[in-house]
């Protein structure tokens, strides 16, 4: 059940994202052809400015699209109309929200990896073929030394970090809607609000947390251990990942509560 | 057995009742007509039939269990507003229910279009409001399930697309299942229906069999009707 | 033939008058295979219960009967369809009875007129 309606979430983003994938992608090319033909003269020709302007404006708007979606396909998807026929499938709330945030995920790291092969596209397109092979063997070389260190470690970790917020914060705005939706009139408002609300009870929690932590001497613990590298150190890391995953699973229950036990189409 | 249960089924808004302490046993093999002037609380019946909405107070049972993602695989819905997504073209819809709903027949489905002349490739906010309630119709008619709620399916349509309507439910009639139509034109579906509920300011004011009320007050259902609701 | 419902009358009792109608002039003939509910509660528009219920009446009165497998046939026995005529035929007289009795014709003028129509009738139908 999970997987066809990621599927269905996959072709529904799809349909808007890939396209806007493809023109950066297209525009990156011609810019790698001017670059190669005209060097850096290209970018004082009004050609030049033209293209890397429309070359900007879709990264933007490919990265504002995601956003946008991430949220919208919730919203309007599951509260909207169209929740008339997501909440009539045989799957359970936690399958509907669950895939939203899944597929979410799967788009933004797709963004990620676009990204990348936008910057590889214009390299390809702009430099002669053997500075192209030289490029990725010296790129391979790097890869290969750093798997070796325990740099590799922290890149994992630090990534895993960064789904995590970013799932965090994902949550916190889907919590925000569902809140919202409690009113029977003027939800978008109610959405916002709630979304400061949420804010600020958890940040008060937050600092609550710390200050019992620096009072009762426990955080202690993690700060006589620390070696002073704030990125590599577990004394920091454990804790981001623990808080980040709890506030995930408060977010989860109470976006599910919401939406399971108190959902009132309109 | 009853395969829909209304107990003390309540239903507030704020401070408005859209149903007030609703008893109800519907049996399968029946076509139920669900009636009532706007706000009576049909839709409201129906979405929380669904799950769509919270009851307030009491439950509502399908095939003795509560709404939830069990009851959903039996029960096809049709709402009574645009609810698909208007960028799929019909054909990718029809899929979607295949993929989701077992008891999807796509070869049943794919022939009623054929016969009302559909494009399956036309996407569906290219059609016309009553193709459109054709569609979904369709889709939920194709279906294999234990209870249809079907919410005001001929609201709004052309004569020859109610009577494809009927014809469709007639056709599809099942021992195993129950059909609830909500809908205000009693006149046209009354030869369709086995018994009729009478919702008022979210009451039942009468729950009968049409051939016992039609024989018991001389009247059709539909001049009964405007005779209840007169006031 | 459309079908078309009265209001205040049961529908299946006018399903029924219709298809007692329809056997008893021979539309349907003795022994043959009635179309199955399903099949005329769609050509009628109705529910198929209420033809079902239609059907079941006209069994009881021994108009149909059943064969397990291949379904309802008209009753070929010649004393029960003679007593269907009569039956339809009685409510027939009376209806229109009752009519003429009310522009104020007498049981005696009644006969005569009818008497009259038979003769009239029977000569048209020679010169024919």
């Amino acid at each position: 059940m999970l997987t066809k309606l990621i599927g269905y979430e996959m072709k529904a983003f799809g349909r808007i994202i890939l396209p806007l994938y493809a023109a950066t992608i297209g525009m990156a090319i011609i810019m790698g052809v001017g670059i190669r033909v005209l060097d850096e003269r290209l970018f004082s020709t009004l050609l030049g400015a033209v293209i890397i302007m429309i070359f900007v404006s879709l990264i933007i708007a490919t990265m504002v699209m995601t956003g946008l979606l991430c949220v919208q396909r919730f919203y309007r998807n599951l509260l909207g109309n169209e929740g008339y026929l997501m909440f009539s499938l045989p799957a359970g709330t936690h399958q509907l929200i669950l895939a939203k945030v899944l597929s979410s995920l799967i788009w933004a790291l797709l963004g990620g990896l676009a990204g990348i092969c936008t910057v590889l596209v214009m390299g390809l397109a702009a430099a002669p073929m053997q500075d192209t092979i030289r490029f990725f063997k010296e790129i391979s070389i790097h890869l290969r030394m750093l798997s070796l260190g325990k740099e590799m470690g922290a890149v994992a970790v630090w990534f895993v970090i960064l789904i995590l917020v970013f799932v965090s914060a994902l949550m916190h705005i889907y919590t925000a809607i569902a809140v919202g939706h409690q009113w029977t009139a003027h939800r978008v408002l109610g959405s916002v609000l709630a979304f400061f609300g949420i804010g600020i009870i958890r940040n008060t929690i937050g600092s609550l947390v710390g200050q019992i932590g620096y009072r009762s001497g426990w955080a202690d613990f993690f700060l006589e251990r620390f070696d002073g590298n704030l990125l590599l150190s577990w004394q920091f890391q454990v804790p981001v990942i623990v808080s980040t995953l709890l506030l995930i699973a408060v977010y989860s229950a109470v976006t599910w509560y919401f939406l399971d036990r108190r959902l009132n189409l309109e | 057995m009853a395969v829909l249960e209304c107990r003390h089924l309540t239903k507030r808004y704020g401070k408005l009742t859209a149903l007030d302490n609703i008893d109800l046993l519907l049996e399968p093999g029946r076509i139920i007509g669900l009636v009532g002037p706007n706000g009576s609380g049909k839709t409201t019946l129906i979405k929380l039939a669904q799950h769509l909405l919270t009851p307030t107070d009491g439950e509502i049972l399908i095939d003795g269990i509560r709404p939830g993602a069990q009851t959903k695989a039996i029960v096809s819905y049709l709402p009574d507003r645009d609810f698909l997504p208007a960028w799929m073209d019909v054909e990718s819809l029809l899929r979607f229910y295949e993929d989701f709903y077992e008891d999807f027949d796509m070869n049943k489905a794919m022939q009623m279009l054929q016969a009302l002349n559909i494009e399956p490739r036309r996407p569906f906010k290219a059609l016309s409001k009553g193709t459109k309630e054709k569609v979904q119709l369709i889709m939920t008619m194709s279906r294999g399930a234990k209870v249809y709620l079907l919410d005001e399916p001929i609201a709004g349509v052309d004569p020859a697309a109610r009577d494809y309507i009927l014809r469709t439910i007639i056709g599809n009639y099942s021992e195993n299942a129950l059909v609830l139509i909500s809908t205000h034109l009693i006149a046209d579906v009354e030869p369709v229906l086995d018994e009729v509920i009478f919702l008022k300011q979210g009451h039942v004011e009468l729950h009968e069999n049409t051939d016992a009320l039609r024989e018991r007050t001389g009247m059709s259902v539909d001049n009964y009707f405007r005779e209840v609701y007169r006031c | 033939m459309k079908w078309t419902f009265e209001n205040g009358i049961p529908i299946y009792l006018q399903i029924l008058g219709r298809l007692r109608t329809e056997i008893a002039s021979g539309a349907y003939p003795p022994g043959v295979k009635l179309p199955a509910v399903r099949e005329l509660a769609l050509e009628a528009g109705v529910n198929p219960n209420t033809m079902q219920r239609a059907f079941a009446e006209l069994e009881r009165d021994g108009l149909v009967y059943t064969q397990r497998t291949s379904g309802r046939f008209v009753t070929e026995d010649a004393e029960v369809l003679k007593n269907l005529r009569k039956t339809l035929s009685e409510d027939v007289i009376e209806e229109m009875c009752t009519r003429l009795m009310h522009l104020g014709m007498s049981r005696e003028e009644i006969l005569s007129a009818v008497q009259e129509w038979a003769g009239e009738a029977s000569g048209k139908a020679k010169n024919m």
